[in-house]
């Protein structure tokens, strides 16, 4: 199967813009061949020979995807069960999800997006065995891979990485207003951001509608000043607070005062451009612009850092999107499936796929925070301890669906972002709340 | 002398001058299209060059295109997608379009007030359901649950269309055919469809198009990624985590688009008379 | 036998007859096939959707029915409101733009010059290739930092300082108009230029003895014969554009904040990401009892005329 698809693709290559007789010609063996092949999937699919899917995100990294795929075939081979991996780029992950939980059908294993075990919990099956025998093996979960995946003390899904999101930043520029390495606490970030501001190096935190970068620039940001949206029970709305309108008043004035305008519109990609284009100083992302950087400008590989995000007056938060790895249960290969992912989470493979990260991923499973990965280049390591501060949003309530609503509605970074565009504290706070009340009382 | 100078400028003003503006609204996304995709990755980040011209082309992203992802497969699904169900939406909407224009019987007006309607069904969230059916008849992850389901949304807008066309048509020309012996379908076949052809294409060419672009059901029905079509596989596959690889996209969307476009231009006379040849008036 | 009786036997044949007559039956058949893929694949799915929107459905788990409890609800949500406001500025200013563009634009197209067919088939690229690539396009020509468009105002001095085109919201909005505009003239353009086409000439040579200047021709003779046409296309754009996803999903998200939330944006977070989809099927569906009313009384109308 995979060779065929790719002969054509070789040729093609060979002779990028091949006389328009081969390429019919070639479009008619495709054609053919298509035909053959989905008869060959149905009828496999009708014996019932086993095979796991598994559908996943693209990863940014493209190469951590090829060590997936390479793993995969390397375990057909060896274990005479088919996998295959399926990628699919993250925004349109929940259509698929969505569609697959309500029609019972598609693939065996899916990604789930951070609170995902929780929201579909329904519909995934129990690996609590073999979290647990992986938990055994490789010194216990973290915190935050017990928060996602353990839903009212069942295992939903076998928490698979994190994707450190760190605050990223440009060591020289920081330098020339006198800094040698990142500030610590949120006021001196301020302090800090209004001097690279006033030399044209403005900072940018995300706060445009994309999933990604907004909500993780913003939780840890609010959570840091004491704010949180709930209480603990998971139904009381706690937003309005003291504490939050510290939070509001300390982004409208770093906004105002150490930022580029642009970051309303900026989407999850948006930031890592203008970082590389050498238009922001600072921003938060996960490893990916430190990564690209070797491609598209390697004279920034030099001057580019990580550090943790700073610390507010509650302490010092994160919140990073965590994957983790769920078996539906409409799944005919439920068995061939969890063996798989434990296969596939075990030493051996997962450091492999760490590693060619460079700090995009960390594991879940504390024993993955003394990986070599993490000695191969100290400015991702502090990476490795990002796992310890991130929480879920919904915190200090554990994940929950309305927690979920909240962010895809964007509740907390239209808070803010209404602020950045003038709105009085009170009255953004007072929008928020409301949205909140609406959406927790559905609970 | 002076007033074919003043015919001159009223020309220019009056047709060259908005028609270039147009021209340039409608092409200039298609300029940058395919300038983005012929410029090198660090030309193209940069923010001090000149960004309306190309100073080193390149290939490269083509060359990735061609040789790391199956595009070409995703040409051929899309094609035999749109192809198949241009045909079956075409021979059902002539059928029932046929029916409505020209046989009596109770419920025909009906029929096509209800098919109208179907185009008020948000398909944003139809897929749902859709998907179900769908994976009932055993088509998840094949093309074919495509072609049978893009019809549904393909044939109201044949059969209205034909419907107008068929009025359109004397119906004497047939009677007089079926006073000869002619069966209704002889006479549909022999007569009729001829002279219906320009209509026929069009409403082709319509579902083609419709085909050629959808998204939802695309992305909802087909996983595998040799399965996709164009419009769902080059945002799905070439967008990776937090970034657009934009070269390599603007490439993949020339490449999406080309093909359409030469199509189209065969039949552009058709498409024109298609429309003009009473399709619209009749509704 | 009563000759009364007779009557009603004739009648009952009368009436068997209609449907019994080969004609009935061949147009019976002749509407199947289109019938049932309709009912199968579009009526009970959306059969299927409505009842959801009844429920307090989650994704996977059944819901409880609720009436129209989702409905009312969202009337209250001021969320809901600001989409739903968000729509109508989205859908009337596209269309009315799409409308007057399209109307000048065939004007231009009708007329005499070299290499007209291929001008008319350049004026159709937007419409003809595929959403999801051209949208992107857009995409990046809006990029806050590379956006071509800022480069180019700026360089021929139109602006001063770059529009935040997508991160602001009032540029946001402009910027899906923009795009929805762009797609969808063509469709416009074309359908308006077909119908300037089947005018006869004979009504202008009659209007031009009465001595009539070209607006006057315009408004008194071109315009009325085509409102059938636009009728038509208003009709089928207002739909398409009220149902319109892709462009707003790609481009904005629904942001700045809510600027550009509309519909089917909103309908897709709630039902997809947040997992409410007995929500997320009242909002898709709210305006449908609305346009179904609108698309009968146009039909009426337009079967009069």
């Amino acid at each position: 199967m995979q060779k065929k698809s790719k002969d054509p693709g070789k040729r093609s290559a060979s002779k990028p813009f091949g006389r328009p007789m081969s390429r019919r010609k070639f479009l008619v063996t495709t054609a053919g061949a298509a035909t053959a092949l989905s008869l060959g999937t149905f009828l496999r699919s009708g014996l019932g020979a086993t095979q796991v899917n598994i559908l996943t995100w693209s990863n940014t990294l493209k190469a951590m995807d090829d060590v997936l795929r390479e793993q995969a075939e390397k375990y057909s081979k060896e274990k005479g069960v088919e996998v295959k991996f399926e990628f699919i780029n993250q925004t349109d992950l929940p259509t698929k999800t969505a569609a697959a939980v309500e029609t019972g059908a598609g693939p065996d294993i899916i990604t789930l997006w951070s609170d995902g075990p929780h929201l579909h919990a329904q519909a995934l099956d129990d690996v609590s065995d073999i979290c647990k025998s992986l938990g055994d093996k490789l010194k216990g979960w973290t915190n935050i891979g017990q928060d996602i995946s353990n839903v009212g003390g069942t295992w939903r899904s076998v928490p698979w990485g994190i994707i450190p999101i760190a605050i990223t930043y440009r060591t020289d520029w920081l330098k020339e207003v006198g800094y040698d390495k990142f500030p610590d606490t949120y006021d001196e970030m301020l302090v800090m951001g209004k001097k690279l501001n006033k030399k044209g190096y403005p900072m940018g935190f995300a706060l445009g509608r994309s999933i990604g970068d907004g909500n993780q620039s913003h939780y840890p940001m609010l959570w840091a000043f004491g704010g949180k949206e709930c209480e603990k029970d998971g139904k009381t709305v706690a937003i309005n607070s003291a504490e939050t309108a510290k939070a509001v008043d300390y982004r409208r004035e770093l906004h105002q005062e150490a930022e580029t305008p642009d970051v309303l519109s900026w989407d999850d990609s948006s930031n890592n451009r203008a970082f590389l284009a050498e238009a922001v100083s600072v921003t938060g992302n996960a490893a990916s612009i430190y990564w690209a950087a070797k491609e598209n400008a390697p004279h920034l590989r030099e001057v580019i850092n990580h550090a943790l995000w700073p610390q507010g007056s509650a302490g010092r938060f994160g919140y990073s999107t965590a994957i983790s790895l769920g078996v539906f249960k409409f799944s005919k290969a439920k068995k061939e499936a969890k063996e798989f992912i434990e296969w596939l989470l075990s030493p051996e493979q997962y450091s492999a796929w760490m590693g060619i990260g460079e700090g995009m991923m960390a594991g879940l499973l504390n024993y993955y925070e003394d990986d070599p990965v993490w000695e191969k280049d100290p400015k991702v390591e502090i990476m490795r301890s990002i796992p310890k501060y991130v929480r879920m949003p919904g915190y200090p309530a554990p994940p929950s669906r309305p927690a979920a609503e909240a962010m895809v509605k964007f509740v907390l970074v239209n808070m803010f972002a209404r602020a950045c565009k003038g709105m009085s504290t009170e009255e953004t706070i007072a929008i928020a709340e409301r949205e909140l009340k609406d959406i927790y009382a559905k609970a | 002398m002076k007033r074919k100078r003043v015919r001159v400028i009223k020309r220019i003003l009056g047709l060259y001058l908005p028609l270039a503006a147009f021209l340039f609204f409608a092409l200039f996304p298609f300029y940058w299209m395919a300038i983005s995709s012929f410029k090198t990755n660090p030309e193209l980040y940069n923010l001090r060059m000149n960004r309306l011209v190309i100073k080193t082309p390149t290939l490269e992203q083509y060359r990735e295109l061609f040789e790391k992802t199956e595009i070409l497969k995703w040409l051929f699904n899309s094609f035999f997608v749109s192809f198949m169900t241009a045909i079956i939406s075409m021979v059902l909407g002539i059928l029932a379009g046929y029916a409505i224009a020209r046989l009596n019987f109770p419920g025909a007006k009906g029929f096509g007030v209800a098919t109208f309607i179907t185009y008020l069904v948000p398909t944003t969230l139809l897929f749902i359901p859709l998907a179900k059916v769908v994976q009932s008849l055993g088509l998840s992850n094949s093309i074919w649950s495509l072609i049978v389901t893009y019809p549904t949304f393909l044939i109201p807008f044949c059969t209205w269309m034909l419907i107008a066309y068929f009025k359109s048509i004397p119906r004497s020309i047939e009677e007089c055919a079926m006073v000869d012996g002619c069966t209704r379908l002889r006479a549909l076949i022999q007569i009729v469809l001829p002279m219906a052809i320009p209509g026929i294409i069009f409403s082709g060419m319509f579902s083609f198009t419709l085909s050629w672009n959808e998204f939802v059901y695309a992305l909802t029905f087909i996983s595998s990624t040799a399965n996709k079509t164009i419009s769902v596989a080059v945002p799905t596959t070439l967008i990776r985590g937090d970034a657009y690889f934009w070269g390599e996209l603007m490439a993949a969307s020339l490449v999406g688009s080309v093909p359409v476009a030469l199509f189209y231009s065969f039949f552009m006379d058709y498409f024109i008379s298609g429309m003009t040849a009473g399709a619209l008036k009749g509704v | 036998m009563t000759s009364s009786a007779a009557q009603d036997r004739d009648a009952v044949r009368v009436w068997l007859r209609r449907f019994v007559k080969p004609e009935a039956l061949t147009g019976y058949f002749m509407i199947s096939p289109a019938l049932f893929l309709i009912l199968v694949l579009l009526a009970y799915p959306f059969g299927l959707a409505v009842s959801i929107s009844l429920t307090d459905r989650i994704l996977g788990v059944p819901g409880k029915f609720l009436g129209l409890t989702n409905f009312l609800k969202l009337l209250q949500d001021p969320l809901f409101l600001e989409t739903a406001r968000n729509s109508l500025v989205y859908t009337v200013s596209t269309v009315s733009l799409k409308l007057l563009l399209g109307l000048i634009l065939a004007q231009l197209l009708n007329q005499e010059f070299r290499y007209r067919n291929v001008v008319r088939g350049l004026i159709l690229l937007p419409w003809i290739v595929p959403t999801s690539l051209s949208v992107l396009t857009w995409l990046w020509m809006f990029d806050s930092l590379f956006s071509v468009i800022n480069y180019m105002l700026l360089g021929l001095g139109i602006i001063s300082r770059k529009i935040n085109w997508l991160g602001d919201t009032f540029w946001a909005m402009v910027s899906v108009v923009i795009v929805n505009t762009w797609r969808g003239l063509p469709f416009f353009a074309v359908s308006i230029l077909a119908g300037l086409m089947t005018i006869p000439d004979a009504l202008y040579e009659a209007a031009e003895i009465d001595g009539a200047r070209w607006h006057r021709k315009y408004w008194h003779v071109t315009l009325p014969l085509l409102q059938p046409i636009i009728a038509v296309v208003v009709l089928f754009s207002t739909i398409w554009t009220f149902a319109d996803f892709q462009i707003v999903y790609i481009l904005t998200h629904g942001g700045p904040i809510n600027a550009t939330q509309i519909f089917s944006t909103m309908a897709y977070d709630v039902a997809m990401v947040a997992g409410r989809i007995g929500e997320g099927a009242a909002i898709s569906l709210f305006l449908f009892p609305i346009l179904l009313i609108v698309i009968v009384c146009m039909l009426r109308y337009l079967r009069r005329e």
